[in-house]
């Protein structure tokens, strides 16, 4: 059985359940993949050596539990106690939470055994993994490219079987992006959907954890597992109970998305997978966005100026080195930051993007009252290669244009694989909707993952 | 050139006595306590951790407010202050900028005058940094546990006009938040400071001038700070007619007030201007206040008497003095203690003007209950009504009858008197004194 | 429109109240790197905002207080794990100027 970590969460819990296999084996399968291939990817930060110990525990007990021994790969900027969280920053290389985060214990709580902490761009500023403080990870369908990111070491291990599922962060596309380059399924929950007390904040309003798994299935069952309100997060919600509406879905396709500034093998990737969708129960209308043209501006002054806040604790003195360790890109959205906020600057900056940001969530209100969903592309262009936008910030920040403004107007959006460009490239697509709509979104993946097989794609690594 | 008036203005802070922290549930008592053994991840300021804000704090703050006439607006949030310093564990301390709790209001002095309130609003205390030199090393040792205990601030319009209004007010405010029931306000203790900012206005041939404001630190005593601005209006005099600077927009300063030494020194200035970039705290909803909310802070405020109510009050129950009726609402225990007495008095003829007296000065034991403090001055009184002249002659009586206790007396046992006293109490049902026996003894 | 330009003297001010000592080297390279995001973002002067009130509550919550109850905390060993340095219970910093 050695290719036990090639299962998704749900097959292995079948496998688990049936006593195929052990929860050891489970465990020493995803451990000796780990071994084989990291060399070549760098997905981890650290992997627990406690985790074989702790799969046999579980054997021992019968735990009956959701994700019973199931492994899972964490995020850096997500604090687990005791286990080292760097941040994937030199800064926090020797930092040990006291504590963990609220959806870190919820997994365990649930019986997940922590297999390991992925990398990520330093803080989770990025969308390559290239600002990480200990190297770049690889992409598992070409080790000449990135991963994406900032979530990208989660993807690669998801992706790469280094792990049956993961918890990655979306600030701006962070856990989608990453999702689509590596070709697995991610989710950006709902603002207040996941706890974020735990998480290293990086933009407090727009900040959400959520799950990066193999299929739409594994990452309906992790967020419901992780979500709810937190006593610990005065901005996390309790998720309201509704049901799944009748009748056709309407989705919309905005123009926006699908415009000249997006590579042509991921807008036909995209369009033919909208067309894979039955038309006795799907509607499909184009819809315009048009203030979604400015998230990109909205997004680089609204994060870096609660970034610049948010990173005022580092200071060296009650945990972590100081403030001269931090990254390149670190010290760049600080410094961006303080700078719209400071006086003088604050109302051109700051407060004009918080209207724009009004102004982008009323466009998608509005599109959502014509139809239940939105589809389009997730990133501009398929996994681009290392090194190809380092020089220059600014274009690194315009990959972010498709997904931002899910995280500015604080609404769930998915990226589900949905083809390959020429060179054997993953490409997402990406479904978005109202707030509280991922029982649909859900819904809608898993009918996708039920009439195509881009999912089932395994790099070959 | 002479000194036309001077204008001070007060920013007063006060640590409200809740249980918990403001934005964590680590304890807020944290005088007296070791050293970061009150901390938890919100408070230290830790990767990943959020601020929850303490309803009773907010609600607290906003009885202060109501108790000065504030207005309380509907909508408010609360604010990132971002500033360095290694007191301040996130780097930002969570304050409120644009809207706070409280807006306006006034504080009444005796003489009439009314002190305009600007705004009262809720923040969080930092950490205690202490000086130290270690093995020849300067070091400072920062303390967490009053990290996060809740701050309210009260500013003061600039309109007080001499060291004693000053003096008033702050005295006035601690009674007032004391009364309240929401904070110790001990100054020395730290858990009410004040900051007076001091500038004067200088007539020289007909024109007028104004000298650059002060913020006067390092004041622990109501008496430190009248000191204070009394020696700041002086050197601010002095150094007017020396370099003639007049106040602008930049050049506030900060002098730190000397005890040992009766002087204000220059505390050194921040190589930056200030920019605080206040911002909305994002991981903080907003707080709005419905109309059911707003009345019933305003019940609650209802059902509290205030020091001047009380005062008012007490004239006219009482007919006591206005001396008097200050003296007992001084404190709010004390009040409390002297009606409790009055109700006790009122069974056994004791006025409340009796009661005041003995109060005031003192003349009963300390820790009496109210019943106690009532059959004291009851009896107190019957001794008075017994002629000295036969309690005189009766204890010269009794005297003559035990020569032995006489003896006993002489040969160093006052206590043998005791006898005498129980005789005398029998007889006329007053108390003498053992003195007053020893004195009747040839 | 003219370029937001951020001169390495704003430069060195911005990393000053950022807390953050960065060298020649570095305010050469921000100041040329921030000028470009700045001209960027600046676009946004474009869209007329009107009366559009600011976004900044999110999911739209209000009120969302703690009661006032005391919890157990970190103790000291705990709270000082992570410090660089620690004396008797206190974390230590090399002298601060007294405020």
């Amino acid at each position: 059985m050695d290719s036990l970590y090639q299962l998704s969460i749900l097959e292995a819990k079948e496998g688990i359940k049936k006593g195929s296999f052990s929860r050891e084996e489970l465990v020493k399968s995803v451990l000796s993949r780990i071994e084989e291939v990291e060399p070549k990817l760098n997905s981890f930060v650290s992997v627990n050596k406690e985790a074989v110990k702790d799969a046999r525990k579980k054997d021992q007990e019968k735990e009956d539990k959701a994700l019973s021994g199931i492994p899972v790969a964490i995020k850096e900027v997500l604090s687990t106690i005791d286990i080292k969280t760097t941040a994937s920053s030199r800064v926090l290389e020797n930092y040990y939470p006291a504590y963990d985060a609220t959806v870190v214990a919820k997994l365990k709580e649930n019986g997940a055994i922590l297999i390991g902490k992925t990398n990520c761009d330093a803080f989770a500023f990025g969308a390559s993994t290239e600002n990480s403080g200990f190297g770049v990870s690889k992409n598992p369908y070409d080790l000449e490219r990135v991963p994406g990111g900032s979530s990208g070491g989660s993807a690669s291990a998801v992706a790469a079987g280094e792990t049956i599922f993961a918890l990655g962060t979306d600030t701006g596309g962070s856990i989608r992006q990453p999702a689509s380059f590596c070709s697995i399924t991610g989710l950006k929950p709902t603002y207040g959907a996941c706890s974020r007390y735990g998480l290293l904040a990086m933009a407090s309003s727009l900040d959400c954890p959520g799950p990066m798994t193999k299929t739409a299935e594994d990452a309906e069952t992790v967020f419901n597992l992780i979500k709810g309100k937190d006593p610990k997060d005065a901005t996390s919600v309790d998720f309201p109970e509704k049901k799944l509406q009748t009748g056709k879905i309407r989705i919309g396709l905005p123009k926006e998305y699908f415009s000249d500034g997006i590579d042509k093998e991921v807008k036909e990737a995209v369009l033919k997978a909208v067309k894979s969708f039955p038309e006795k129960d799907f509607e499909f209308t184009y819809v315009s966005l048009p203030n979604t043209g400015y998230a990109i501006e909205v997004y680089y002054i609204i994060t870096p100026s609660e970034i610049s806040s948010n990173m005022a604790r580092y200071d060296g003195i009650r945990f972590g080195k100081e403030r001269k360790y931090f990254e390149d890109e670190v010290k760049r959205r600080i410094m961006l930051g303080t700078y719209t906020l400071s006086a003088g600057y604050i109302d051109q900056f700051y407060l004009k993007a918080s209207k724009v940001r009004r102004l982008i969530t009323n466009d998608l209100e509005n599109a959502f009252k014509k139809v239940d969903l939105i589809i389009g592309p997730v990133s501009p262009t398929p996994p681009f290669k290392i090194g190809e936008k380092t020089d220059d910030p600014l274009k690194m920040y315009l990959g972010d244009i498709l997904t931002a403004s899910a995280n500015l107007a604080g609404i769930p959006g998915i990226s589900v694989p949905c083809g390959f460009a020429d060179k054997g490239l993953p490409i997402g697509m990406q479904i978005m909707g109202p707030r509280f709509s991922e029982e649909l979104i859900f819904f809608v993946s898993k009918t996708f993952q039920t009439l195509t097989n881009w999912h089932k794609a395994r790099p070959k690594i | 050139m002479e000194l036309s008036k001077t204008i001070i203005g007060l920013e007063v802070h006060i640590e409200l006595r809740t249980k918990s922290k403001m934005f964590c549930s680590c304890s807020a008592d944290h005088f007296g306590v070791e050293p970061n053994t009150q901390t938890c991840p919100v408070c230290l300021g830790l990767p990943g951790a959020l601020p929850v804000p303490n309803e009773k704090a907010i609600k607290d703050t906003i009885v202060i407010g109501l108790s000065l006439g504030s207005t309380i607006p509907k909508s408010t949030w609360f604010d990132r202050k971002n500033y360095f310093y290694p007191d301040l564990p996130k780097g930002y301390q969570i304050s409120q900028y644009k809207n706070p709790l409280c807006v306006g209001g006034s504080l009444e002095l005796d003489s009439g005058k009314k002190i305009g309130i600007t705004r009262a609003h809720l923040e969080e205390d930092t950490a205690k940094l202490q000086h130290a030199t270690i093995s020849g090393e300067e070091v400072s040792l920062i303390d967490f546990n009053r990290s996060g205990v809740p701050l309210v601030e009260i500013v003061s319009e600039p309109v007080l006009s001499t060291s004693d209004e000053a003096k008033e007010y702050l005295e006035k405010l601690q009674q007032l938040v004391r009364y309240l029931g929401v904070s110790d306000a001990d100054m020395e203790k730290g858990s009410m400071r004040c900051e007076p900012n001091v500038n004067i206005e200088i007539k020289e041939s007909g024109k007028l001038y104004r000298t650059p404001i002060t913020e006067l630190k390092n004041i622990n005593s109501f008496r430190f700070a009248k000191r204070a601005i009394d020696y700041e209006v002086q050197r601010q005099f002095e150094e007017f007619k020396e370099k003639r600077e007049e106040m602008t927009p930049g050049n506030k300063q900060t002098r730190g007030w000397d005890e040992t030494k009766g002087i204000t020194v220059l505390q050194r200035q921040k190589e930056e201007a200030k920019d605080y970039r206040y911002f909305p705290e994002p991981d903080i909803p907003p707080i709005v206040w419905t109309d059911e909310d707003l009345k019933s802070f305003a019940t609650r405020i209802k059902e509290i008497e205030l020091p001047k109510e009380k005062r008012q009050r007490f004239l006219r129950e009482y007919s006591l003095s206005d001396y008097q009726a200050r003296i007992l609402t001084d404190l709010k225990e004390q009040a409390e203690y002297y009606e409790a007495s009055v109700r006790a008095g009122k069974e056994k003829g004791v006025s409340p003007l009796e009661i005041a007296n003995v109060v005031i000065n003192k003349r009963a034991g300390k820790d009496l209950s109210p019943e106690e403090l009532v059959e004291f001055i009851a009896r107190e009184k019957e001794i008075k009504e017994v002629p000295e002249e036969e309690i005189n002659s009766l204890i010269e009586k009794y005297l003559e009858e035990n020569p032995d206790i006489v003896r006993s007396f002489k040969e160093g046992k006052p206590q043998a008197l005791g006898k005498i006293i129980g005789l005398v109490k029998k007889e006329l049902g007053v108390i003498v004194s053992a003195d007053k026996i020893a004195s009747l003894i040839k | 429109m003219p370029k937001q330009v951020l001169t390495e003297k704003e430069v060195k001010h911005i990393g000053k109240l950022s807390n953050l000592e960065l060298s020649e080297k570095e305010t050469q390279k921000f100041s040329a790197e921030l000028t470009d995001i700045l001209d960027f973002v600046e676009n946004l002067s474009a869209v007329d905002t009107g009366e559009t009130p600011a976004l900044s509550n999110i999911n739209e919550k209000t009120n969302v207080f703690r009661e006032d109850e005391v919890r157990p905390g970190l103790t000291q060993k705990q709270a000082l794990k992570n410090a660089k340095e620690a004396h008797k219970g206190f974390f230590k910093v090399p002298a601060i100027l007294k405020e």
